[in-house]
């Protein structure tokens, strides 16, 4: 099983490391290009929602962040301890209309649900922790 | 963020390089709307150079978008393939914008009117 963890504060600066972080484990282990853009959204949106409306102390939080390969499947988990907060519950977006009846709404949800096989939602304790996972193809 | 500015006959064109997130797209969306403001009133954005495309991604080109309408001004996408296209799919952006297959082409459509 090979697994990468990381550590970063609630600043959006972080994303940048964020997505080094990612790229380096999806060469380290070439994963497909599909499985990559997974993570590399999923991150992005699920981070981006953690640190613009996760706290309302306006102190320095840290967020646990780990991607392991197990099994022919990726797991990615994003632990925080802002407030609680299910993603899975969000509704649904307005898919339909031109430009001028969209909204955005929902929308990085929308990506998390559909890019991902599996994505879950616990809340413990005062921590919320995120679950993703995608199913690797294997080269034949 | 590198974004490649240019004019062809008479069309705007914007070529973004790399992604299109939560780091990258507020400098895009600002680019591309101070074109507009500018008095662009034809503008094709070509995302062959970008690797993909989250929600605040497409926020910025939702914004630029309407804003392009309010002004009375065109706007369309090409270079929208592979992972990128994947994501439009998804998020059922494709119903939103005019995209075409080819540069080319998309500048034509735009240059028409």
């Amino acid at each position: 099983m090979k697994r990468a963890g990381l550590r970063i504060a609630n600043r959006l600066a972080e994303l940048e490391s964020v997505r080094q972080w990612i790229e380096q484990f999806g060469a380290a282990h070439e994963l497909p290009l599909p499985v990559l853009t997974t993570l590399l959204v999923s991150f992005d949106e699920v981070l981006s929602n953690i640190i613009s409306y996760g706290y309302a102390d306006g102190d320095d939080h840290e967020i646990c962040l780990s991607i392991a390969l197990d099994d022919g499947a990726v797991l990615a988990e994003i632990e925080d301890d802002g407030v609680p907060y299910d993603p899975l519950g969000a509704p649904s977006p307005d898919l339909s209309g031109g430009i001028g009846e969209r909204s955005l709404g929902g929308l990085g949800v929308h990506f998390v649900r559909t890019l991902n096989d599996e994505v879950s939602y616990e809340r413990r304790g005062n921590r919320n922790r995120l679950s993703f996972s995608k199913r690797v193809p294997s080269a034949s | 963020m590198e974004i490649l500015v240019g004019q062809s006959e008479g069309v705007s064109t914007v070529e973004p390089r790399g992604r299109i997130d939560s780091i990258t797209a507020k400098e895009f969306g600002d680019r591309v709307c101070a074109l507009i403001r500018s008095g662009a009133k034809r503008v094709v954005i070509d995302l062959a150079n970008i690797a993909y495309i989250s929600s605040a991604g497409f926020r910025a080109l939702l914004i630029a978008g309407k804003l392009a309408e309010e002004t009375e001004g065109k706007l369309a996408l090409c270079g929208v393939a592979g992972e990128v296209q994947r994501l439009f799919e998804i998020s059922a952006f494709g119903t939103a914008f005019q995209i075409y297959p080819t540069r080319e082409e998309c500048i034509a459509k735009v240059q028409a009117g």
